[in-house]
């Protein structure tokens, strides 16, 4: 049972890959654990520093990683992000020695960075654990488990027989790569449907995966008219590509004008679209948004991304204790899930 | 049907029946021609290796990438010759002892190799594709961490082995050769 978490003391989270589904969903149960026990968790990591490394502003994911600690009862050093934030390769210190340092005084280490394959780097340095907390357009294994946490909440704590309809920039989004990848291994009979224009399809490999997956399909379509009242999960992305994380401005910019022509009815989650919609949907989105939600979706039932941002503090507490070895000993996780039937099989 | 074919269907011996078991005979699976410029490669060597299946005008970079110096080393080459399995390929031989398989295995997959001794091809060696290659390919992935620190390895790892793709170990980009 908690034996699967206790083989990841001391070890990192670069990509979820590297973690077993078992030990995916022990994590998700502690998560919904740390949830319902705030004062049982409230000292497990007493007396140990969390440093945070962000070469990327995201504020939203630093204060999720800050809060998590601090709700655990453990301390923050939050490092300059900004100064860090340079590849002049003669006046920057490599990712590996400022690493190798830092795991000399601090107890575990999160790290943002543009680089793709820097969160490997800094954890192949690092003697204390290392959280991935994006490397560029590459991986942001948090935010899956933020994911997968409101998923299992929303639909009572099964990952089965569910249509999930993506929508947005498909090509680009690497949190519905990693959602859609992750639930291949950790879901039962989910039928996908992706919603994007021509350009924006979901990459062939996602797609090859989901086809060597036994009990999963798919169909793509380029509306979510038509579709909307078939889904029982939403899970909406951004229109500007991932990989370039265009910041402030930039990102204003670009969802106003080129993006907001180009984002049709066909692609927006309006109050009117969703008459049509089931009135169990979950609407789920990584944020920050652009246009493709309407704010007068936001008092919807349905609306599930706020949700995600507060279960996204639960999974960081939840890995935090778990990488430091911290867990709780009232954890009985055959009850966590109890109310609504566990979904593992094992 | 002729009674000569029925019994050369009939005449499937079991396999406990036979004496001994003949010396398998290289099979390259080319065309007849091509047959023959392997054997008169394997002549000429003496010793060494002959691959077929190289594609077709690849052979010097493939000789590269084999860290074979043709100023150094004999070898023979022919090159864009028609072949029925590729439509054109190259043929070559080296008169070396040793030749680095990985790397034949992963620049030219579906190349065949075979062992040349006493001037002719004795057996055939399997490439395997290497699990990890380390800094044989660099990756070109421009927002790749590998760029900004250059003390890292370039290493690539086989991703799928069916399809012979390589992915960086760091960032997830395709290999590009
Ligand atoms: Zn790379």
């Amino acid at each position: 049972m908690a034996q699967q978490l206790e083989q990841l003391k001391g070890s990192h989270l670069v990509s979820l890959d590297e973690w077993s589904a078992e030990q995916i969903l022990h994590l998700l149960r502690l998560a919904e654990w740390m949830r319902t026990h705030r004062d049982d968790a409230s000292q497990l990591a007493a007396g140990s520093v969390m440093a945070t490394l962000f070469y990327q502003p995201s504020t939203r994911t630093r204060l999720s990683f800050e809060t998590a600690m601090l709700r655990l009862g453990g301390h923050v050093a939050e490092y300059e992000g900004r100064s860090l934030d340079t590849d002049d390769l003669v006046f920057r210190e490599t990712i590996h020695d400022l690493i190798r340092s830092l795991s000399q005084i601090d107890d575990i280490i999160v790290i943002r960075h543009p680089r793709e394959g820097s969160a490997l780097v800094a954890a192949r340095a690092s003697d204390v654990p290392v959280i991935n907390a994006g490397d560029g357009g590459h991986l942001h294994p948090t935010q899956t488990l933020a994911d997968l946490a409101t998923l299992l909440r929303l639909k009572g704590g099964k990952l089965r027989n569910l249509t999930i309809g993506l929508c947005g920039n498909l090509a680009a989004s690497r949190t519905a790569h990693s959602l859609v990848t992750t639930l291949c291994r950790l879901g039962h009979n989910l039928h996908f449907v992706l919603v994007s224009t021509r350009q924006n399809r979901m990459p062939d490999w996602v797609l090859a995966r989901l086809d060597r997956t036994p009990g999963f399909s798919y169909e793509e379509v380029d509306s979510l008219r038509p579709v909307i009242s078939s889904l029982d999960v939403l899970y909406m992305t951004s229109f500007y590509p991932t990989q370039v994380e265009p910041t402030g401005q930039a990102r204003q910019a670009s969802n106003s004008t080129a993006n907001g022509k180009r984002l049709s009815r066909d692609y927006r989650v309006t109050p009117e679209l969703l008459r049509a919609a089931k009135p169990d949907l979950a609407i789920l989105h990584p944020l920050p948004r652009g246009l493709e939600i309407d704010r007068a979706v936001d008092d919807d039932p349905r609306a599930a991304y706020f949700t995600q941002i507060s279960l996204g503090v639960d999974v960081r507490m939840a890995l935090i204790a778990t990488l430091l070895g911290k867990l709780p000993q009232q954890f009985d996780e055959s009850v966590v899930f109890a109310e609504q039937g566990s979904d593992v099989d094992e | 049907m002729s009674m000569s074919e029925l019994n050369t269907s009939a005449a499937i011996t079991p396999a406990a029946a036979s004496p001994v078991v003949a010396a398998t005979p290289v099979t390259t699976g080319a065309d007849e021609v091509n047959d023959l410029i392997l054997t008169r490669l394997a002549a000429v060597l003496g010793r060494g290796y002959v691959i077929e299946h190289v594609p077709a005008g690849g052979s010097l970079s493939l000789l590269n990438y084999l860290k074979i110096d043709p100023s150094e080393e004999t070898v023979v080459i022919a090159t864009n010759v028609a072949s029925r399995a590729a439509g054109h390929e190259d043929l070559l031989g080296v008169r070396v002892d040793e030749i680095d398989t990985d790397m034949l295995a992963l620049f030219a997959p579906h190349a065949i190799i075979a062992r040349v001794e006493e001037g002719k091809p004795v057996r055939t060696v399997d490439p395997v594709l290497p699990a990890r290659v380390v800094n044989t390919i660099r990756c070109v992935n421009p927002r790749c961490v590998t760029q900004t620190e250059p003390y890292l390895d370039q290493v690539f790892v086989l991703a799928d082995k069916n399809l012979g793709e390589y992915r960086c170990e760091y960032c997830s980009a395709a290999a590009q050769f």
